[in-house]
C-alpha cells in the first residue's frame, strides 16, 4: 500500500520567508508523506503559523520552494490542489449564519461543481459524527461556543479530505484516489481534554488511510503521544526533528522553551512524558529566555 | 489513561464503522432541505413579482385590469387568445400600458433587481452584512459627474448634449460611477492582491474627496441648477422610456446573470479569503469581478435614476431572513425581491401625492430606514441574550 506514496510528499525545500527586514523562516526544509503524522512545535513566534501558511500556498517564500507530489504548489491548478490539500487555520471567523452543516459542506466545494451530491451530504455528516458535533449540524454556527465551532471548522477540513465510503479503508486502496494531506494549526487549542484526544485520534486514523498530516501543537506531550516526528522550530529555524523519543530530551526543550523539565516514559505508551520542572522561585528570578 | 484509551477506541470504531457503508443511510435523513428551501422560497419571491408586476401596470391615473393587460398584450404580440379571456379595453388604456407604464415597470425591475443583486455580492465580498455599493464610490462618483453635467454642462459640453440629448448626462453619470469604482479599486491593489480592508478605506477617502467637489459644484450653482440637483440625487423612474430601458438593460442584465453564478466563491469567501483559496476557488478575479459587474449595474441605474437607498442594504437581508445565508439563493432571490421592492415603492411614490410623484428614494429609504433599525435592534438583543 505504501509503495505508491513513496514519491509523494508534501515538502518545504530550503525555505526563507522574510517579513519587512526580518528573516520569519530561515532555510527550513520539512516533508510530511502520506501516512505521517509530523507535529511542528516551538515557542510563540519561532515561525510555526508562517512555516504553515507557506506550505499552504498563502505565503511565497523569498527563497527555496514548496513541493506536493514534487510539483510546485504554484504550478497546480487551484481545485486539485485542494482535492488533494486541506487547510485549518487559527481564528477562522464565518460573516453570515451558516449552520454548522453548511460548513462542513463546504468542505465540499472543491469536489463538486454546482449543486452537492447526497455523497457530498454523506460525507460532511461523517466528517461532523466524528468530531463529535453531528448533534450540532442544524444549528447556526455563530452560535456555537468556541470549542464546537473549532470542531466544526475541523469537520470542514475532514470533509475535505476524506473519501466517498464504498471500502476505501480496506488495504487495497483505489488507485485514482490521490495523496492526500492536511494541514492543522492549532486544531485543539480551544478543545476540552477528551476532543483533544478524539481529534489528534482521527488525525492518526486518517493517516493510515494515506492522509499527511501536518499539524502545530503546543502540547509537548499530546505531539509525543500522536505523532510519527516532530519538527521542532525556534526563531525561524529548525533545531531538532525525529521521532519523539529522540527530539524531546530535557536539554533541547530547556534550550528552546527555557523551562527545565523531567522527561519520563509515558506508563502506557512508552512514548516520552515531559512534566515540566520550573524552579520554585522562577515567578519573579528566572529569565526566560537566553 | 482508560479514559483516553476509551475515547479513542471509540474514535476507531466510529471512523471504521462510518466507512462500513453508511453514507447510503445518512443520505435519506433530508439531505438538501435547505436547497428545498431555497426553490420554494424563490418561487414565492417570483409570485411576489409576478403580482407587483400587475399591480404597478393596473394602477395609476388610468386603471388597466390584469385580464385587460393581458388582452392588450395578446393583440401587441397577435397572440390569439381564448374568447373567455379576452377583456375589452379603451385604446387610451392600450397606450398608456405600452408607452408609459411598460417601460417604467421594467426600469423598476431593473434597477431594483440590480441594485439589490449588487447589494448582495458586495456584502459577502466584503463579508460584512452591512456593506453596500456606495462604500466603493460609485454614487459619489456619478453624483460628482452629474453635478459637473448640470452645473457646467452648459459652458463646456454642448456638443455632447447636441448628439445625445437627455443621455448626455446619465452617460456621463456612468462614466463617473465607474472611474471613481476603477480608482478605488486600483488603491487597494497592494502587491497584486486586493486587499478588502483598504479597498473599503479607499472607498471612504475617495468618497469624502468627491463629495466636497459635488459640494462646492453645488455652491456655485444657481437656483434652478440646485433644484435639478436636488431632483437628481433623490432619484426617479418617472422618465423611463423604451430608449432609457435599452440603454440600462444590458449592464443589469449582465451582472444579474453573472453574479449567481459567483455564489460559491462567496459562501466559501464567508470563511476568509485564505480559506475560500484552500478550498480552490480564484478569490483574486471572484473580486475583481464583483467589483466590475457592480460598478456597471449600479452605475447605470445611478446614471438613469439617481441615488435611491436602501434597496441595496436591505433585500439581500430580507432574503436571507427568507431563504437563508446560502447565496445561491440570495443573490437569485435579491434581484427577484430587489425588483419586486422597487416597484412596491414606485407605487407608492407615484399614487400617494397624485397627481404629483414623490422621488423614489424618499420612499425608499422612510420605508428602509426604519426596517433597518429594526433589524438591528433585534439583533442586538439577540446577541446581548
Amino acid at each position: 500500500m505504501m509503495a505508491n506514496w513513496v514519491h509523494s510528499a508534501l515538502c518545504a525545500c530550503g525555505v526563507t520567508v522574510r517579513l519587512g527586514s526580518r528573516s520569519v523562516l530561515r532555510d527550513v526544509s520539512l516533508e510530511v508523506r502520506p501516512g505521517q503524522v509530523i507535529a511542528i512545535v516551538g515557542p510563540n513566534g519561532a515561525g510555526k503559523s508562517t512555516l504553515l501558511r507557506t506550505m499552504a500556498g498563502d505565503v511565497s517564500p523569498h527563497n527555496g520552494e514548496v513541493l506536493l507530489d514534487g510539483r510546485p504548489l504554484k504550478a497546480w491548478p487551484s481545485v486539485q490542489l485542494a482535492q488533494r490539500r486541506a487547510v485549518l487555520l487559527q481564528d477562522t471567523t464565518l460573516s453570515f449564519p451558516f449552520s454548522a452543516l453548511d460548513v462542513a459542506l463546504m468542505g465540499r466545494a472543491p469536489h463538486c461543481r454546482g449543486a452537492e451530491r447526497p455523497v457530498d451530504y454523506a460525507i460532511a455528516r461523517r466528517a461532523l459524527t466524528l468530531v463529535e458535533a453531528s448533534h450540532l449540524e442544524d444549528r447556526v454556527y455563530l452560535a456555537l461556543s468556541g470549542g464546537e465551532r473549532q470542531r466544526v471548522q475541523l469537520a470542514r477540513v475532514l470533509a475535505q479530505v476524506l473519501e466517498p465510503a464504498a471500502g476505501a479503508i480496506d488495504s487495497a486502496a483505489p488507485s485514482h484516489v490521490p495523496p492526500r494531506y492536511l494541514l492543522l494549526d492549532e486544531p485543539i487549542s480551544s478543545l476540552d481534554i477528551a476532543h483533544q484526544h478524539t481529534t489528534l485520534d482521527i488525525a492518526r486514523q486518517l493517516s493510515r488511510e494515506g492522509v499527511g498530516v501536518l499539524v502545530i501543537l503546543h502540547d509537548l506531550n499530546l505531539a509525543a503521544q500522536y505523532a510519527d516526528r516532530i519538527v521542532v522550530l525556534n526563531e525561524g529555524q529548525v533545531v531538532s526533528s525525529g521521532e519523539p523519543r529522540q527530539v524531546l530530551t530535557p536539554q533541547l526543550i530547556e534550550r528552546v522553551f527555557g523551562i527545565p523539565v523531567h522527561v519520563l516514559v509515558h506508563p502506557l505508551r512508552g512514548c516520552p512524558l515531559i512534566v515540566p520542572a520550573p524552579p520554585i522561585r522562577c515567578a519573579t528570578s528566572s529569565p526566560v529566555h537566553e | 489513561m482508560t479514559t483516553v484509551a476509551d475515547a479513542e477506541s471509540q474514535a476507531r470504531r466510529r471512523l471504521a464503522g462510518a466507512h462500513a457503508g453508511s453514507d447510503a443511510a445518512v443520505v435519506r435523513s433530508g439531505a438538501d432541505t435547505s436547497t428545498r428551501r431555497r426553490r420554494y422560497g424563490l418561487a414565492v419571491l417570483l409570485a411576489l413579482l409576478g403580482g407587483v408586476i400587475f399591480a404597478s401596470v393596473g394602477i395609476g391615473a388610468v386603471g388597466i385590469a390584469p385580464s385587460q393587460v393581458i388582452s392588450i398584450l395578446a393583440k401587441q404580440i397577435n397572440l390569439p387568445l381564448p374568447i373567455a379571456l379576452v377583456a375589452p379595453f379603451e385604446p387610451q388604456q392600450e397606450s398608456v400600458l405600452t408607452a408609459i407604464r411598460i417601460p417604467r415597470v421594467l426600469m423598476g425591475m431593473l434597477i431594483g433587481a440590480g441594485l439589490a443583486v449588487s447589494g448582495a455580492a458586495m456584502q459577502g465580498l466584503f463579508r460584512n452584512p452591512l456593506a453596500d455599493p456606495s462604500l466603493i464610490g460609485i454614487s459619489s462618483g456619478a453624483a460628482i459627474a452629474a453635478v459637473t453635467m448640470i452645473v457646467l454642462g452648459a459652458t463646456f459640453a454642448n456638443e455632447l448634449y447636441k448628439q445625445l440629448g437627455t443621455f448626455a448626462l446619465p452617460l456621463v453619470a456612468f462614466l463617473g460611477a465607474v472611474g471613481a469604482t476603477l480608482i478605488v479599486y486600483r488603491l487597494s491593489v497592494v502587491n497584486g492582491r486586493t486587499v478588502v480592508a483598504t479597498m473599503l478605506l479607499a472607498g471612504i477617502a475617495v468618497n469624502a474627496l468627491l463629495g466636497a467637489g459635488t459640494g462646492f459644484l453645488t455652491f456655485i450653482a444657481t437656483d434652478t441648477q440646485l433644484r435639478n440637483i436636488t431632483f437628481w440625487s433623490l432619484g426617479s423612474i418617472g422618465g423611463a422610456t423604451w430608449r432609457s430601458v435599452s440603454a440600462i438593460a444590458p449592464f443589469v442584465v449582465i451582472a444579474i446573470g453573472l453574479l449567481p453564478r459567483l455564489a460559491r466563491v462567496l459562501n466559501a469567501m464567508a470563511l476568509g479569503e485564505a480559506e475560500a483559496g484552500h478550498l480552490g476557488f480564484d478569490v483574486e478575479r471572484a473580486k475583481t469581478v464583483i467589483v466590475l459587474l457592480v460598478a456597471l449595474a449600479v452605475g447605470a441605474s445611478v446614471a438613469l435614476a439617481g441615488i435611491i437607498g436602501f434597496v441595496g442594504l436591505i433585500v439581500p437581508h430580507l432574503v436571507r431572513l427568507l431563504l437563508g445565508p446560502d447565496h445561491r439563493g440570495v443573490l437569485p432571490g435579491a434581484a427577484l425581491l430587489g425588483a419586486a421592492l422597487l416597484l412596491a415603492a414606485d407605487l407608492v411614490a407615484r399614487t400617494v401625492v397624485a397627481p404629483a410623484e414623490l422621488p423614489i428614494g424618499i420612499v425608499t429609504a422612510m420605508l428602509g430606514a426604519p426596517f433597518f433599525l429594526w433589524l438591528l435592534l433585534r439583533d442586538r438583543r439577540r446577541s446581548t441574550l
